[in-house]
């Protein structure tokens, strides 16, 4: 990525973050039980991330010509969606850590972080009934709908990796995967934000299934880069414990092409370990795994395939917005799939 | 054919496809960029690479597909009768039940239009940021929800009265600038208004009970910067 292209993210980025998460505090409930409950919302709002979702929502009604100000409650709808699901992912995933501290569970144990969670679930409604005054019932219940729906195929996609790891299921393929990386990560990640965008920059009149590939593209490519980086990345930067998804089980492409390629034996002990509880992994069985994907070149098939998918989100982004006029937001979209892959 | 009998042919094209390799400028990374299209890729990157694309096109062609089939499924059964909603299928469908079916969606599309004709005359309704020469040309503009017109005259003798009123303006304050005789003397027609009311633009026309028969043709103006916003014609007849 040329550096103009990357201090173009980083400032879009920031700039759209600040913006978001101005929005987002003022919907966080200040009253009682503060201790228990509201102080608890936010927590890992206020511990940083990228704000890739919101930006990518805001820079889309943008470059389509709305105003910032429009996608804005939006934008920060998806940002506390996003949080929610944090919270209660990190939960099933038994996470330790999120953005460099303690994940919530952790510091404040499972009923109360999963109570936390449900309650900005809630919360992230209301700047979407809010949208209304900006938007009109039209475009407003059709964010409604559309947060529906994500919000639904989010549920299945994750299903799908908790359920292969509660079943211990090691026959999962790459197109299972993708699938399920479609539904988990997709949906919520990249085509979501896009679709919001379109619809609040063309006041409804794009068609919003047109955004599905270019989300998919860039989510998948996003994903698995973010899956390297647990694997290979900078402790501080990751913000999570590393090798965590070896700990955790997860299907990741690198699991996947390791169960593919191991040999009889080494796929027996792979599958005993996986059938373990995460406590019952050790650590000496998370370098083990770690060594045989290295030296079954897992790693660069992994970074070699989300090369091909941040191409083919370029390819995509083309068919989708090459007719929008020149912008800085469209620039901005244009150097995403290259950024997802390129981040640490 | 060319004039020496001999088929003239193309370079063949360096590439056929779409770009798979999204390291197009200057990777500042360790790791380096591999094209496929180089004389001699590495093969086994290249094929993982490929592959990999392959599989998620085929992944995203396949719920694609899924949709299209769940919602053209559906149409058939309501087609056959009946709005039984069997078809769950989660790909593509925008509620968890499938598609509308079109009775449904019509409904549903004037329950929006009523609902956003109102939302005008609620506090805090859409303020007049929300117009489309606030932002957005092009598709949007055309794409405006078409606001209902109610046309009020008064007058003693058979009264025609057209109004066009451009996409999106019945949105915002209008005025409506006198209308003149056309193709002969006689004073304007004045008065005439164009007022939301009720969730809908309410143009109103007085005619004067002595007003001479003919065409008057009128200008309808944004109020906030006098753009123009359409036209008012009326034609007065003679009483049979």
């Amino acid at each position: 990525m040329s550096a103009p292209s990357g201090s173009l993210v980083s400032s879009v980025l920031r700039e759209y973050g600040e913006a978001t998460r101005t929005v987002l505090f003022e919907y966080l409930p200040s009253g009682e039980p503060r201790r228990y409950l509201y102080d608890l919302l936010g927590d890992y709002p206020r511990r940083g991330g990228r704000a890739f979702r919101p930006s990518l929502c805001i820079a889309t009604a943008r470059a389509m010509g709305a105003p910032a100000e429009l996608a804005l409650r939006t934008a920060a709808s998806i940002e506390l969606i996003h949080n929610a699901m944090l919270i209660h992912d990190d939960i099933e995933d038994e996470s330790e850590q999120r953005r460099g501290q303690p994940a919530l569970h952790v510091a404040h144990g499972v009923p109360i972080a999963i109570n936390a969670g449900d309650m900005l679930s809630l919360v992230s409604l209301r700047p979407l009934l809010d949208n209304r005054a900006w938007l009109g019932p039209d475009v407003s219940l059709r964010i409604l709908e559309e947060t529906e729906r994500m919000a639904r195929e989010s549920a299945e996609g994750q299903a799908f990796e908790l359920g292969w790891r509660r079943d211990n299921v090691n026959d999962v393929t790459e197109s299972d995967y993708l699938l399920m990386v479609l539904k988990k990560t997709c949906w919520l990640a990249t085509i979501h934000p896009s679709r919001m965008g379109a619809l609040i920059g063309s006041r409804g009149a794009f068609d919003l299934d047109r955004c599905i590939r270019f989300g998919f593209f860039l989510g998948a490519a996003f994903q698995i880069q973010d899956d390297l980086l647990n694997l290979e990345g900078d402790a501080a930067a990751y913000g999570k414990e590393l090798a965590g998804d070896i700990r955790e089980g997860k299907r990741t492409l690198m699991l996947i092409g390791l169960i593919a390629k191991a040999s009889p034996g080494e796929r027996a002990r792979l599958h005993a370990m996986l059938g373990q509880t995460r406590e019952q992994r050790s650590d000496e069985d998370v370098a083990w795994v770690l060594d045989r994907m290295r030296f079954y070149g897992c790693l660069e098939y992994a970074r070699q395939v989300a090369n091909g998918l941040g191409g083919a989100a370029q390819h995509e982004f083309q068919e989708l917005y090459g007719s929008l006029p020149d912008s800085r937001d469209k620039r901005f979209l244009e150097a995403l799939p290259v950024w997802v892959i390129e981040r640490n | 054919m060319s004039e020496h009998g001999l088929r003239q042919r193309r370079t063949p094209p360096a590439r056929v496809g779409p770009i798979r390799n999204a390291r197009l400028g200057p990777v500042s990374t360790a790791t380096a960029p591999v094209s496929c299209e180089a004389a001699e890729p590495v093969a086994e990157v290249c094929e993982a690479l490929e592959r990999g694309v392959r599989s998620a096109y085929a992944v995203i062609d396949d719920y694609m597909r899924r949709g299209r089939d769940a919602a053209r499924g559906f149409q058939d059964a309501t087609n056959r009768g009946g709005f039984v909603m069997e078809d769950k299928s989660n790909y593509g469908g925008f509620n968890p039940w499938g598609s509308m079916p079109p009775v449904a969606d019509q409904w549903m599309a004037a329950v929006r239009a009523w609902a956003n004709a109102w939302a005008q005359f609620v506090p805090g309704g859409i303020p007049p940021m929300w117009n489309p020469a606030a932002y957005g040309a092009g598709p949007t503009a055309a794409a405006m929800p078409a606001y209902p017109l109610t046309v009020q005259v008064i007058s003693s003798r058979p009264t025609e009265v057209t109004a066009t009123i451009t996409p999106g303006c019945d949105a915002v304050a209008l005025t409506v600038e006198p209308l003149l005789a056309q193709g002969f003397a006689a004073s304007a027609i004045d008065g005439v208004t164009a007022v939301r009311s009720a969730g809908c633009l309410k143009l109103t026309v007085k005619v004067k009970p002595d007003q001479p028969e003919g065409a008057y043709r009128g200008t309808v103006r944004k109020t906030a910067d006098g753009a123009a916003a359409g036209e008012v014609t009326v034609v007065i007849t003679h009483a049979s």
